[in-house]
């Protein structure tokens, strides 16, 4: 199994696929966890992705102290990991919704800054596609605060920006996309 | 983001912050003034933002609009406290020094935990943290006296201020003398004897978390920073749980060896009795037994192992080993060199190394046994601790040298060749053999830490040692490399190196001669040729390789000594190398420092002529960081220019002319690997674009879809007619045929010009990463790096090659050789369209940093390799064999 540490410092040293490979294991490793994190708890109960992102970290990454420039790899990896676990499971639910079975089904929810109903996150899946087309950093803001979890501080420290600049963006990037989504 | 997009984002900001209808009215008003467009634009968008309904929740760090509460600063009020200032960090919290008004005004310590880490563990934590401090009640040790969360969660306690020093500084800065210091050591022992009662374990016992207060006129020690809760998760792997630990405790210096040792579920108050004595060694001779700065650099299993298996030196002989910081030291306690190691002496160092026990059941049990023996040495009783018995000496003895026997076993194992047989006939030899590891060991250290001319000076004198002669000649070889000092050779040492080598080529000849058909002995052979700076050798011995592995298909490259292309290419960050146009006078790459926040730049350089200087490179725009990671041939990625929008990937290759390998032949098409995102993934995808013709405008890029997957799909690489494109995957589960890591696949072109279903290039592909791939112009060489065992080092570049471009039969890979493979990183390649010039990416040594760009020249006469078929002329063979 590639370790992620290796593969940080390989992004860093030069290596050409390193970033290539990142995001696989990324994903791997927070769908890993959140199955697992949700075997555990008690049905109902929810996770917090924060948490999920920043374990996962330190379970796949093993130099605590490497500095934000440093683990801005693995957390946009790990944002984009997460909306891609997250997306999944929506459709998922809507597919068993139309598949017309009757018992309610379990399935994970994870706690994050979301309100509604989760067809609606299929749709900001779309809305989100579009605006990284626009704009890759809009985008990416999204995907770290909203799917990862992360504070604004963090979300800055990752982007390289600071508080406020992260803040103006999450304002425009939100109303932009909310804007996107009531005109369908 | 364009100009007119961060207007937009400013102004709406700007609006959200205006929660008053009409003030926020005037401000758009006079913001947007007769642009109906933009006010439209701005207008819906704050309509959007504040439905509340909407699937993005509100901020709540940003409530309503802009961030009244900045960063916690000064004047942040966080419950009944108003911070005046940060006077701690560590891993978890911050410390600030806060006001209290109500019910007293008084000022105090407040510790919360730092923005962003506020996980339901690391709550955890904290909260038993505080549990554990309102349980004790002692005069040195800081109080505890609120706690809270923040209006957003964050847990939060109060403590007592402690105005002082740490007691190390206090010590120092007021000279006190040994006893003075042993009297301010019992009360710390005092504080965790009370901590031990009520069954908390400190973990984390340093000077700066210790202070000194005056309090009523008498210097007071007040122990702080109970930090280490001992919430754990399990689920963690040992690994990271050292890790953890040493993030956590932070200070290997004073890490207990069970500490050392990983595991979380040994640990009893003997660790906090061990700290205590690191604690009383510095108190009494200025430094931990341990070097901090040695066991940091040292790395973490190193650091394990000293803390773990070394006996540390008496105090009273360190001090002697101390030179002219003695009397500095001496002086910080009143003292002088030969009365302070006079007072340091007999009971104090057997009371200090006690507790510095590795054998925990060896130490005090408690703080007050600790703290009694020190009171019976300051009223001259006779303290429990004693010099120890013969026995227990020998074995102290025996694991002191253990070190050093592994050491030299080690040496054994990394002398490649020539088998060094350490003859231990009497005890006189092996004690200079063990002295002499022991320099080795030195050596590596200062090597590890660049100091290259002092790594040189300790190794000179076992140069020809019999016992580690040739390990030290390879590290000293070492300092020369990559210290980039040419001047640190002299004569004998080269002379005493060429007879290595030549040892070692007479060694794989023997071996060669009873087996001629294994590549891999002409392979190591010819590295050794390499650094006798052999070429004709080196090429033979390749072709050898190279004939054997391809059954006599392919003989190779013969090729000339590797160039850097020069500090006006080569900067100290990377320099990917993308390709060199058809003429060979414009030079394609990129520059990125691949830190996150750093911009990966294309660039230009053009030269005159092929012989002629690179000339200044010129820039053709910055990309975003993460998606600009495609750093190969082909590999910009961008998924906008984000940072300067109006560059953009049409306008980078606009005058790019033919360049084999990545357009076609009639330059209409390019080809390239951008990192996209889409309905069903995001990952590197392959893209092409049109355009009419050489020079006109590029048509929009379009994804090839019958190609693309989920996996990272990059460096696409493309025939001169565009029959034929391979490229390389990382991705095995997706793609069914995978057979390793990352491998190399080819996709024909249908009848209907659509891109047909790629298939596994077997032959070149390995378990392991085979990847990047890069066609010569006419089609007949593949280019690839891979990093299977049987290389020079972590990448390795190889070629394949095939007798026409209708055949599929590619003949098994051939490894370039140790004139372009290193021990590191060799990557990026490209041919010149000549066929005269292999130019690579490799981080060798003799370069300037980072990942260079390198050159070979390549000097076959034979036309079966040339790949534009044109046979090189006699007066090119003749200038390169002068």
């Amino acid at each position: 199994m590639a370790d992620v540490t290796q593969i940080l410092n390989a992004i860093e040293r030069g290596d050409p696929q390193a970033a290539e490979e990142l995001l696989p294991l990324v994903y791997d490793e927070l769908r890993h966890l959140a199955a697992q994190k949700l075997s555990h708890e008690p049905p109902g109960q929810t996770l917090q992705a924060t948490a999920l992102v920043h374990e996962a970290y330190i379970r796949l990454v093993e130099a605590e102290n490497q500095d934000w420039k440093g683990r801005a790899y693995f957390f946009k990896a790990a944002a984009e990991a997460m909306r891609r676990i997250l997306v999944e499971h929506a459709r998922r639910k809507q597919s068993l919704k139309h598949g017309g079975m009757n018992n309610k089904v379990e399935l994970p929810e994870i706690e994050l800054p979301f309100q509604g109903p989760s067809e609606e996150l299929l749709a900001l899946d779309e809305a989100l596609n579009l605006l990284s087309q626009q704009n890759q950093n809009l985008a990416e803001i999204i995907k770290l605060y909203y799917f990862a979890g992360l504070t604004i501080d963090h979300v800055a420290a990752i982007q390289g920006i600071s508080r406020l600049t992260a803040g103006k963006r999450l304002v425009y990037a939100r109303a932009w996309l909310h804007r996107e989504l009531s005109s369908k | 983001m364009s100009q007119e997009q961060e207007k937009i984002e400013s102004i709406l900001y700007e609006a959200l912050g205006k929660t008053d209808v009409e003030e926020r009215k005037a401000y758009l008003e006079k913001a947007c003034g007769t642009n109906t467009k933009l006010r439209a634009e701005i207008d819906s968008l704050l309509l959007a933002y504040e439905d509340e309904k909407g699937i993005l929740k509100t901020p709540p760090d940003l409530l309503k609009g802009p961030f009244s509460t900045p960063t916690e600063g000064s004047g942040t009020v966080i419950g009944r406290y108003k911070l005046l200032e940060k006077i701690g960090e560590g891993g978890m919290a911050v410390v600030y020094m806060a006001e209290q008004q109500e019910p007293i005004s008084r000022k105090v310590a407040l510790k919360i935990i730092k923005l962003g880490m506020d996980t339901k563990q690391v709550i955890g934590r904290f909260e038993a943290e505080r549990q554990a401090l309102a349980l004790l009640d002692h005069p040195n040790i800081a109080k505890v006296l609120d706690a809270g969360a923040t209006n957003t969660g964050r847990p939060y306690f109060v403590m007592e201020l402690v105005k002082g020093v740490s007691i190390t500084e206090y010590c120092d800065q007021n000279n006190l003398n040994t006893k003075e210091r042993l009297e301010l050591f019992i009360q710390v022992c005092n504080a965790v004897q009370h901590a031990h009662t009520k069954g908390i374990i400190h973990r984390d016992i340093k000077p700066s978390n210790i202070m000194v207060t005056m309090h009523d006129g008498k210097a007071t020690v007040k122990v702080i920073d109970f930090g280490i809760a001992k919430a754990v998760n399990q689920r963690l792997t040992e690994k990271t749980l050292f890790t953890r630990y040493a993030h956590i405790i932070g200070t290997p210096a004073y890490m207990s060896p069970e500490q050392a040792q990983m595991s979380d579920t040994d640990i009893d108050i003997r660790t906090d009795i061990y700290s205590l004595g690191v604690l009383l060694y510095e108190l009494l001779t200025g430094t931990t037994p341990f070097s901090e700065e040695e066991l940091r650099k040292a790395g973490y299993l190193e650091m394990q192992r000293v803390i773990i298996e070394q006996e540390p030196v008496k105090p009273s002989t360190k001090l002697t080993t101390l030179g002219e910081t003695l009397t500095n030291i001496a002086k910080h306690r009143s003292s002088t060199p030969n009365l302070l190691k006079k007072t340091v002496r007999g009971d104090l160092d057997w009371i200090v190394m006690k507790t510095l026990e590795k054998n925990r059941i060896r130490r005090y049990e408690a703080a007050d046994g600790l703290a009694h023996d020190i009171q019976r040495h300051l009223e001259h009783r006779p303290v429990t601790a004693h010099a120890p018995s013969r026995g227990y000496r020998l074995n102290k003895f025996i694991r002191r040298h253990r070190s050093s026997a592994i050491a030299v076993a080690a040496i054994v194992l990394i002398a490649c060749v020539v088998a060094i047989t350490i003859s231990i006939f009497d005890s006189n030899q092996k004690s200079e053999a063990i002295r002499q590891a022991n320099i080795l060991t030195q050596a590596r250290n200062l090597i590890g830490n660049n100091n290259y001319t002092t790594a040189r000076k300790i190794l000179r004198p076992l140069i020809k040692s019999k016992h580690v002669g040739l390990e030290a000649r390879n590290l000293y070889a070492k300092t020369i490399v990559d210290g980039h000092d040419p001047d640190g050779i002299d004569k004998d040492i080269e002379a005493l190196m060429e007879k290595d080598y030549r040892d070692r080529i007479q060694y794989y000849t023997e071996i060669i001669s009873a087996n001629r058909e294994d590549p891999n002995n002409y392979l190591k052979r010819a590295q050794q040729y390499y650094f006798l700076g052999n070429v004709d050798m080196v090429n033979d011995d390749m072709s050898q390789y190279a004939s054997i592995v391809t059954n006599g298909a392919f003989t190779g490259f013969r090729l000339s000594m590797p160039k850097n292309l020069g500090p006006v290419i080569n900067t100290s960050i990377h320099e990917p190398l993308l390709w060199l146009s058809d003429d060979g006078l414009s030079l394609w790459f990129q520059r990125t420092a691949s830190n996150s926040s750093s911009n990966c730049e294309t660039f230009v350089a053009k030269r005159a002529t092929k012989d002629a200087p690179w000339g200044t490179p010129e820039s053709l725009g910055i990309g975003d960081d993460m998606n600009s990671k495609s750093m190969n041939n082909s590999g910009i990625t961008t998924q906008t220019f984000n940072l300067n929008p109006d560059v953009d990937l049409a306008s980078i290759f606009k005058n790019v002319g033919v360049v084999p390998g990545i357009t076609t032949s009639d330059g209409r098409e390019i080809y390239f690997s951008k990192y996209s995102v889409n309905d069903e993934y995001a990952s590197f995808d392959l893209w092409m674009m049109r355009q009419e013709a050489i020079g006109a405008d590029w048509d929009k890029p379009e994804p090839l879809e019958s190609i693309n997957t989920q996996a990272g799909e990059v460096s696409p690489t493309i025939l001169p007619d565009g029959k034929e494109l391979y490229f390389g995957s990382t991705a095995s589960a997706i793609r069914s045929g995978s057979f390793g890591l990352s491998d190399i696949w080819v996709s024909k072109r249908t009848t209907d010009g659509q891109w047909g279903e790629p298939k596994n290039l077997e032959i070149v592909n390995t378990k392991y990463r085979d990847h990047y791939p890069v066609l010569s112009g006419n089609g007949l060489l593949l280019f690839f790096y891979s990093d299977r065992p049987d290389g020079y080092g972590q990448r390795d570049l190889y070629v394949t090659k095939r007798k026409s471009t209708d055949d599929d039969e590619w003949c098994p890979p051939v490894n370039l050789g140790p004139l372009v493979n290193c021990a590191g990183f060799d990557v990026g390649v490209y041919m010149s369209a000549d066929g005269s010039t292999i130019f690579f990416n490799s981080n060798r040594p003799g370069g300037y940093g980072g990942q260079d760009i390198w050159m070979v020249q390549i000097l076959n006469s034979e036309s079966d390799i040339d790949p534009n078929n044109n046979t090189l002329s006699i007066e090119k063979l003749q200038e390169y064999f002068n």
